[in-house]
């Protein structure tokens, strides 16, 4: 039962990839003739002709669309126009330091949006709580490349602290994840708020009060392992957040990373280099989404028991 | 059981409702959030009229004056000026005014675009159906910034229509999820069927019958994708892949102010808090709507 449960997910998450496939290779043959659009409007229309020969674009679409197949499977996402280098070695050179910046900003939410809403679900109704839920609405509803501005005026312009540029030492890394990070944060601890307090209103909990158990090791022992659990979900929906996050994040602090190249290359039309970060993208999605159901099936199982059942 | 244990039960979609509940619920904070709305709404449709001066007059001898002086020749800056010398207050009314624009616009176009997506998911069911539910789950599982910029590399940057609609485009799958689910909801509960027995046309039912009976569910949708569809289109104008010059919203604004971070702070600060202050009201007016809208969450409050 569970085998089946697992190979439908899998194979949604194949589907999905599929659909980012064919979505990208429409959008890019069909909205536009890359020639035209590369070359200027003065341009020889025999040598437009002959690029489109060359191209292969003068094909029936349906060849071209499972030659386009082929490629990718031979790991051909086409070469970038500029330098004409395959496009997923300009793309791999920087995914190191937007994975550094991404699973950092990750670490960030959870290390802070955790605690906050801990405490505040534990002091319920107190400062305490109201202060922290201010912050997260605040921390929410700031546009992170605002964020990024203002961290930027006060620790560089103002207290000439950390430098406003650069990704070679570990200090560079911190406003930048605190820009990505904040608004996710924000989000958790209101999250593990609700939950805490859903979980800590459960006659189990009662129960553990009722047996004399200490309050600490309810709420470390019993509450917070409960009340964890949903929060999978949304540290799920975070690998979303925070790609696109990286994306105005880098370029707030130019950092060398994807989100950077991607914005380079949209203003310079390197559809190759694009595409192959918008597959990325989805790769890296789809991935996470299936880790997140998968974890779900494995830590609870009342999901086992909802998913095998209603199948 | 009680009706806060019921609500308490979800938790996903009552933190997603209640996101500005920790503030205390002060009616005095939705008045706030309604002054500054309200004063974006009236700079939105007056701008031309308030604004002190032609917010493209360059004035080289003015140039990043800052907040509040008077220069030589007897102009008075309020917000001060740009590299340029022109009056920021000027350029953040016209860019209020642009980036309201767009919002409006594009979250109207893609909630009639999601919902009437959803209508057609719901009217012929089956394969139609499916197909329609595959795009939804595909745009659910993909950052949307993503799919805008690799439509914005092969079109080019510069259309404005085009980046309306696409901003607008925003959020399209959850307009569909739900007028999909509530419509066939609706369908079961007989008054549909009643009404085509009577001979009225589907188009009728459906847009006479059915939708009047989900627009607060439409509504509540459109209060969490408006402030979405600002930040959307002032941060892809902000990475300069958004409104071009001489187009100028919030983003631009906050883009330009980003290279005078060290002599002139308010080219960027400005602007950023407009942003700020009005996604800030619209979360805060929104919830307040919700709960007025919504009679589920009503009872649990």
């Amino acid at each position: 039962m569970m085998i089946r449960v697992i190979t439908r997910r899998i194979l949604r998450a194949l589907l999905t990839l599929f659909l980012v496939v064919t979505f990208v290779f429409f959008v890019l043959r069909l909205t536009g003739d890359p020639v035209s659009a590369m070359m200027p409007d003065d341009t020889d229309p025999a040598i437009m002709d002959q690029m489109r020969e060359d191209w292969g674009l003068n094909r029936p679409l349906a060849v071209q669309y499972a030659d386009y197949w082929m490629g990718l499977a031979q790991g051909d996402f086409g070469n970038a126009y500029r330098d004409g280098r395959p496009a997923l070695e300009v793309v791999s050179e920087r995914i190191p330091a937007t994975l550094t910046l991404t699973l950092t900003g990750f670490a960030f939410i959870v290390i802070v949006g955790f605690p906050l809403g801990i405490l505040a679900a534990i002091n319920r109704g107190t400062v305490i709580d109201r202060g922290i839920m201010t912050l997260s609405v605040t921390g929410f509803s700031l546009p992170n490349f605002f964020l990024g501005i203002l961290l930027i005026l006060l620790f560089s312009v103002q207290l000439r602290l950390l430098p406003a540029f650069g990704s070679d030492k570990w200090y560079n890394l911190l406003m930048p994840v605190f820009t990505l990070g904040t608004a996710g944060a924000a989000v958790i601890a209101r999250f593990v708020r609700s939950s805490m307090l859903e979980v800590l209103s459960a006659p189990y909990i009662r129960a553990a009060r009722a047996r004399g158990v200490q309050e600490r090791q309810i709420i470390w022992r019993i509450a917070l392992p409960n009340a964890a659990i949903p929060t999978i979900t949304v540290l799920g929906f975070m690998v979303g957040a925070l790609i696109s996050g990286s994306i105005v994040t880098e370029s707030v602090f130019a950092w060398p990373g994807i989100g950077r190249l991607l914005i380079d290359s949209v203003t310079q039309r390197e559809l190759a280099i694009v595409q192959t970060i918008v597959m990325l993208t989805a790769f890296s999605m789809v991935v996470a989404n299936l880790t997140v159901d998968l974890l779900y099936l494995m830590i609870d199982p009342r999901q086992r028991y909802a998913a095998t059942s209603g199948a | 059981m009680s009706a806060k244990a019921n609500a308490a039960s979800e938790p996903k979609k009552r933190s997603r409702l209640r996101f500005t509940r920790g503030l205390g619920q002060s009616p005095l904070l939705v008045r706030c959030a309604a002054v500054w709305l309200s004063l974006v709404v009236f700079v939105a449709f007056f701008a031309q009229w308030i604004m002190p001066y032609d917010p493209e007059a360059t004035s080289l001898l003015a140039r990043l004056e800052a907040p509040g002086t008077s220069t030589r020749t007897g102009a008075f800056h309020l917000l001060g000026t740009d590299h340029l010398g022109r009056d920021l207050f000027s350029r953040l009314l016209t860019a209020i005014q642009l980036t309201m624009a767009v919002a409006v616009f594009g979250t109207v176009f893609g909630a009639i675009v999601g919902s009437a997506i959803g209508f057609i998911a719901a009217r012929f069911r089956g394969i139609v159906d499916d197909l329609i539910m595959v795009l939804v789950d595909f745009q659910a599982s993909m950052p949307f910034v993503i799919i805008a910029l690799s439509v914005i590399a092969v079109t080019g940057t510069g259309n404005l229509l085009l980046f309306v609609l696409l901003v607008g485009f925003q959020g399209w799958e959850r307009y569909a999820r739900i007028t999909r689910g509530m419509t066939l909801a609706a369908v079961n509960h007989g008054y549909a069927s009643a009404l085509s027995l009577l001979g009225a046309g589907t188009l009728r039912v459906y847009l006479r019958h059915i939708l009047p009976n989900i627009a607060a569910a439409l509504i509540v949708q459109i209060t969490i994708n408006f402030p979405e569809t600002v930040l959307l289109e002032t941060s892809m104008s902000f990475l300069g892949v958004g409104i071009q010059p001489p187009n100028t919203s919030l983003g631009n604004l906050l883009s330009y102010g980003r290279d005078y971070l060290l002599n002139a702070w308010w080219i960027a600060a400005v602007p950023g808090f407009a942003i700020f202050f009005t996604t800030l009201a619209m979360s805060i007016i929104g919830d307040w709507l919700r709960d007025t809208l919504d009679p589920t969450t009503r009872s649990g409050a």
